[in-house]
């Protein structure tokens, strides 16, 4: 099943996006040195690293189960051991774009919550946190596309073992956007009033974007390994 | 009454630790002891075979996860780094005490697979399609399932802890830092590395036996070797995980004998240990020689293996030069330490030859590898207990020992363990398989050497908590050392080693 609106609307997106997450990053490291002298650098942010350290090497063991299925050395070629591979062009694809623009989002929020904080501004803003709420919203239409890949695949979890690794990444990547997605809605409510994007370190938003980029990292290694690959492979 | 769950102060949690592990030592023990009564004769059926192999299991998991691993990582750790460093408590201390209460919730869990359904039968290494759908379709395997993970999530949390307090209070450069530091530093990145893919591979098993996924069954095109290469890359820095805190110990207790501030040949000591710990994340797959690897991939993995053999053999020579470096005092500890070192390299040897693939191949799931891993295991990380027990419980718990039963203990553990494990090196030879109940009568001569073995440990066991239980400790203290002050552990101050002295 494609569905051709969104399959040409995000990808031009996804392209367009590519100046913005220039524009954004760009930003965040020039302003680095004005940032970081006015608050403390506190080291508990490395309990958060060794925890995604952690998460990273769960993702290991999928991607090694999923590499085992893949890649079926019967003969000197590699070839793949799955009948029905997923089409990358379609939902998969939007996903993709769908993270990448969520990411970008929550940089964009974090570069308006750190600049107010040095220069003061954002005094016209209309709505606060657009930024974070498009970021949630874009991570709830990733969940409710996976749910519609799933619905319409032509094969089930007990099938054939690529299945069982398909759904069981993209299973356990779910999870976490659903955990992320939860981090990001508490930031939503922690910074709702001004006067809390004064005082605080932000290392929690910190923590919490690291998080969105790891899913996000993580969801590209599947894309990669899960749809591309066997598609190309076949 | 709810003070018991809610302490965050790192001794006290500590001591839960402490006797949850000798408590959970015991029982494995006794499930041990069941196992050895069932081997006495060939064909004796003292219990029944899914309860011999559900004794098997639970021996291994609870020796590794529930006394070894909380003994020498949770209650040490915790006790001793805020002392070596210096600071007031771990960074976060709530996380210190949740990662407890959960290995409790594991080890309750662990209890519930023997109670509601048939219990594990497939060891602790849980292999499909043994412990897969449909050969073991109870929900005991689910229950262990579930004990690992939980056990895993709470040695990670702790891990991540202790490092970020290492990280975050250590005031030398790493050239400098005590031997238990950089011991528990190495255990710590080990676990966090490896104890992640071990919850995807049994995550992995639970889904195989509950949701009728494919991953291990030759029906839907997986493969079991799969699991037993994610098994073993966690089981591989698992067993370093178990050996190095002894490690760590036994160059505090020769720093304590003599006299002395660091070890002798500490650079080498350092470097080895994070050596051992780095090539151990790369060697795992001598666990499974003979699934049908490649050559190429056998090759490999022997010489990796025999590599970590060279670092292993700094650390013996560097002991051994202390002995003659400098004057020791002559206290039980002494010989604890001798015998640490002897029955480990033992064991060292029978793993030498266990890791070449071609060797491999005869001595495979029999008694030698048994043999081989309880002389590093029982003689090696529960000789660090021991030591322990009679070098810092004085100072945690004024629990003291007298001079007596130290070499009691000593006597009855050392000749009792080499009784019982060394005839295992000759059934290996002849070929007796592991995890068997009855077995051929050829194999019979050794089997009442090894009780009188595992009977002569549970005398020593017991020997030491009947007195510590029954001597008033305030009386026999340290009475022959009285003229020295004891150095119990070295922290700094002010970029000084200072001693914690412990007058009884």
């Amino acid at each position: 099943m494609s569905l051709n609106l969104f399959s040409t609307f995000y990808p031009v997106a996804g392209i367009l996006l590519i100046p913005i997450l220039y524009f954004t990053l760009y930003n965040i490291e020039t302003c680095r040195h004005f940032i970081y002298s006015h608050f403390v650098l506190l080291w508990n942010v490395w309990f958060f690293y060794l925890f995604i350290l952690s998460e990273i090497f769960f993702f290991i063991g999928v991607f090694w189960a999923v590499f085992w299925n893949v890649f079926a050395f019967d003969s000197f070629m590699l070839f793949v051991s799955i009948y029905h591979p997923v089409n990358p062009f379609g939902l998969a694809l939007a996903n993709t774009c769908i993270l990448l623009f969520s990411s970008s989002l929550c940089n964009l929020w974090h570069l308006e919550i750190v600049l107010y904080n040095v220069f003061g501004f954002l005094n016209e803003v209309s709505f606060r946190q657009f930024n974070l709420l498009c970021a949630i919203g874009l991570g709830a239409t990733f969940l409710f596309f996976q749910y519609l890949e799933m619905y319409w695949a032509n094969f089930s979890i007990s099938q054939f073992s690529f299945a069982s690794c398909f759904y069981f990444a993209t299973g356990f990547h779910g999870s976490h956007v659903i955990l992320g997605m939860f981090l990001l809605t508490v930031m939503l409510v922690f910074y709702y009033d001004f006067h809390s994007w004064v005082i605080h370190s932000n290392l929690f938003a910190d923590c919490v974007i690291l998080y969105w980029h790891f899913v996000d990292v993580i969801w590209l290694g599947l894309y990669l390994f899960l749809y591309v690959l066997p598609h190309f492979i076949q | 009454m709810l003070i018991w769950f809610s302490s965050t102060n790192h001794r006290e949690i500590a001591s839960l630790y402490f006797w949850l592990s000798l408590a959970i030592g015991f029982i494995a023990f006794f499930y041990s002891v069941i196992m050895r009564l069932s081997l006495i004769w060939p064909y004796s059926f003292c219990c029944n075979g899914d309860l011999y192999l559900n004794f098997v299991t639970l021996h291994a998991i609870f020796m590794i996860f529930f006394f070894i691993m909380p003994f020498s990582i949770g209650g040490l750790v915790n006790y001793m780094l805020p002392l070596y460093l210096n600071c007031a408590d771990m960074v976060c201390p709530r996380l210190n005490n949740l990662s407890f209460w959960l290995l409790f919730f594991a080890l309750m869990l662990s209890f519930c697979s023997t109670i509601f359904a048939k219990g594990v039968f497939s060891g602790w290494t849980m292999y499909p399609p043994l412990s897969s759908y449909p050969y073991s379709s109870s929900i005991s395997g689910d229950f262990l399932i579930f004990s690992l993970h939980f056990a895993g999530v709470s040695s990670i949390m702790s891990s991540i802890n202790f490092l970020v307090t290492i990280f975050s209070f250590s005031s030398l450069d790493i050239g400098q830092w005590p031997l238990f530091i950089i011991a528990q530093t190495t255990v710590a990145f080990l676990l966090v590395i490896s104890l992640p893919v071990l919850a995807a591979a049994i995550t992995m098993l639970l889904f195989d036996r509950n949701f009728s996924t494919g991953f291990f069954s030759n029906v839907t095109s997986g493969d079991a070797i799969l699991y037993q290469h994610l098994f073993w890359f966690f089981g591989h820095p698992e067993v370093y995980v178990l050996i190095l805190p002894a490690f760590a110990l036994l160059s505090n207790t020769l720093c304590f004998l003599g006299n002395s501030k660091m070890p002798f040949g500490y650079l080498g000591l350092s470097i080895a240990i994070i050596a051992i710990g780095l090539m151990g994340c790369i060697v795992w797959a001598h666990h499974m020689f003979t699934s049908g690897m490649d050559l190429d991939t056998r090759v490999y993995f022997s010489f990796a293996t025999l590599i970590i053999g060279v670092p292993t053999g700094i650390k013996i020579f560097s002991w051994l030069y202390n002995f003659y470096s400098c004057q020791l005092i002559y206290t039980p500890l002494y010989i604890w330490v001798l015998g640490f070192i002897f029955l480990f390299s033992i064991g060292g040897f029978s793993g030498i030859v266990l890791a070449n693939c071609h060797i491999n191949a005869f001595f495979h799931d029999t008694y030698y590898v048994i043999a081989h891993f309880h002389y590093v295991l029982s003689l090696g990380a529960v000789m660090g207990v021991w030591l322990s027990l009679f070098l810092y419980f004085p100072f945690f718990f004024k629990i003291t020992s007298s001079y007596f039963t130290q070499m009691v203990c000593f006597g009855t553990f050392f000749f009792g363990a080499n009784l019982l494990f060394f005839p295992l090196h000759f059934l290996g030879f002849w070929g007796l398989p592991r995890h068997y109940m009855v077995y051929d009568p050829n194999f019979y001569c050794f089997s009442h050497l090894s009780l009188v073995g595992i009977l002569l440990i549970f005398v020593s066991v017991i020997w030491f908590f009947a007195h510590v239980q029954f001597t008033d400790n305030v009386k026999c203290s340290f009475t022959y050392l009285h003229e020295l002050p004891i150095k119990v552990c070295y922290y700094l101050k002010d970029n000084y080693f200072t001693c914690l002295k412990f007058k009884s």
